[in-house]
């Protein structure tokens, strides 16, 4: 009966912890996608050189209004 | 940030011109803790921190297809970027008349928000101190709750509203669409499509244990970016840390990290 008891306490605290955890990306990997979110497309900053790139290859353009920049701070 | 997740990047990547602007200082902007491309990344909800990020799908003349307040879900937003591209067929239909189209865009926004996951649903439920900021400043006038009487349980300590008292982020950014069919994007009203929940938004990815907890202490040091002096409890916060940051306190913190490097942002969200 005591080994039950051990074993529940041992789950509830196993529990209690992926509970009180947010799954994270950790420094390193999100710095990499970071990269390659910011290489791996071209960015534009300058709206109408955007929607004229868009006229030019016939695609809808997707502008981004945020805190920071893309390859900085956020 | 789920724009590098896929299936978001790819999609992003092969489908649309891109491009962003940085929104520290405008007047629509929200407030965010500081968060370093080096840092953790962690998730949200759909549409949490809507003053801090939107993302447009825009027609190449300038015509707003869709609007998405805040942060989503790599997967939604492919869903919703998806949409962009049928309104922007839509928009380009020459054999269509400007009354044809904007029907076809309401029609087409609220098709989608009823073709939503309950995954998805799910995935938007408003995050609890924006349910707060609402319940406590426009109980009557929100059209972001469902019904005023369940919403107000949210101002009780402890308490959580019931099922149907707020709508989800989903649905209060299809609904605000649909009221602004093939609108420019210099005539957009951003202040008033972002306009739900408190404007400090911060996740405090930076300040987590391996566990992912928060150390509340680093997280009370984190400097903040954005509409700083907007916001009278950040404005504080913000002159408490340049206060300690003559002292040279914060060097040793975590703004001596930032500081260290020169942080820009970091530097315009303090002055």
């Amino acid at each position: 009966m005591k080994n039950v008891f051990l074993s529940l306490a041992a789950l509830s605290l196993i529990t209690v912890q992926q509970v009180g955890a947010i799954p994270m990306v950790n420094g390193d990997e999100a710095a990499s996608r970071v990269r390659q979110l910011a290489t791996g497309i071209e960015w534009h900053t300058d709206l109408s050189q955007a929607l004229n790139e868009g006229a030019r290859s016939g695609k809808p353009v997707v502008w981004i209004h945020m805190l920071g920049k893309i390859d900085g701070a956020t | 940030m789920s724009l590098s997740q896929e299936p978001a990047f790819s999609y992003l990547k092969d489908n649309f011109v891109v491009g962003y602007k940085d929104i520290t200082g405008l007047p629509y902007a929200g407030v965010s803790g500081v968060h370093m491309p080096t840092g953790n990344a962690v998730n949200t909800t759909n549409g949490a921190g809507p003053h801090n990020l939107q993302t447009f799908v825009l027609a190449p003349d300038g015509t707003v297809m869709t609007c998405l307040p805040g942060y989503w879900n790599p997967q939604d937003l492919v869903s919703e970027l998806k949409l962009g591209q049928d309104l922007y067929r839509v928009w380009t239909d020459r054999y269509l008349s400007r009354s044809d189209k904007d029907a076809r865009f309401r029609a087409m926004q609220h098709q989608h928000l009823q073709s939503h996951s309950l995954q998805m649903v799910r995935r938007s439920k408003m995050q609890g101190f924006d349910q707060k900021y609402e319940a406590k400043n426009r109980l009557q006038t929100s059209d972001c709750i469902l019904d005023s009487r369940l919403a107000s349980a949210v101002l009780q300590k402890g308490s959580k509203p019931p099922a149907g008292a707020f709508k989800t982020t989903d649905q209060i950014m299809h609904d605000r669409m649909m009221a602004r069919p093939f609108v420019r994007y210099d005539q957009f009203d951003i202040v008033a499509f972002t306009d739900y929940g408190r404007p400090f938004y911060n996740k405090n990815e930076d300040q987590r244990t391996a566990t992912g907890e928060v150390n509340k202490e680093l997280a009370k040091a984190q400097p903040l970016m954005g509409n700083v002096n907007e916001m009278p409890g950040a404005a504080k916060r913000a002159r408490r840390q340049q206060r300690q940051m003559a002292r040279g306190r914060l060097m040793n913190r975590a703004g001596g990290y930032l500081a260290r490097r020169g942080i820009q942002t970091f530097v315009r969200a303090m002055r």
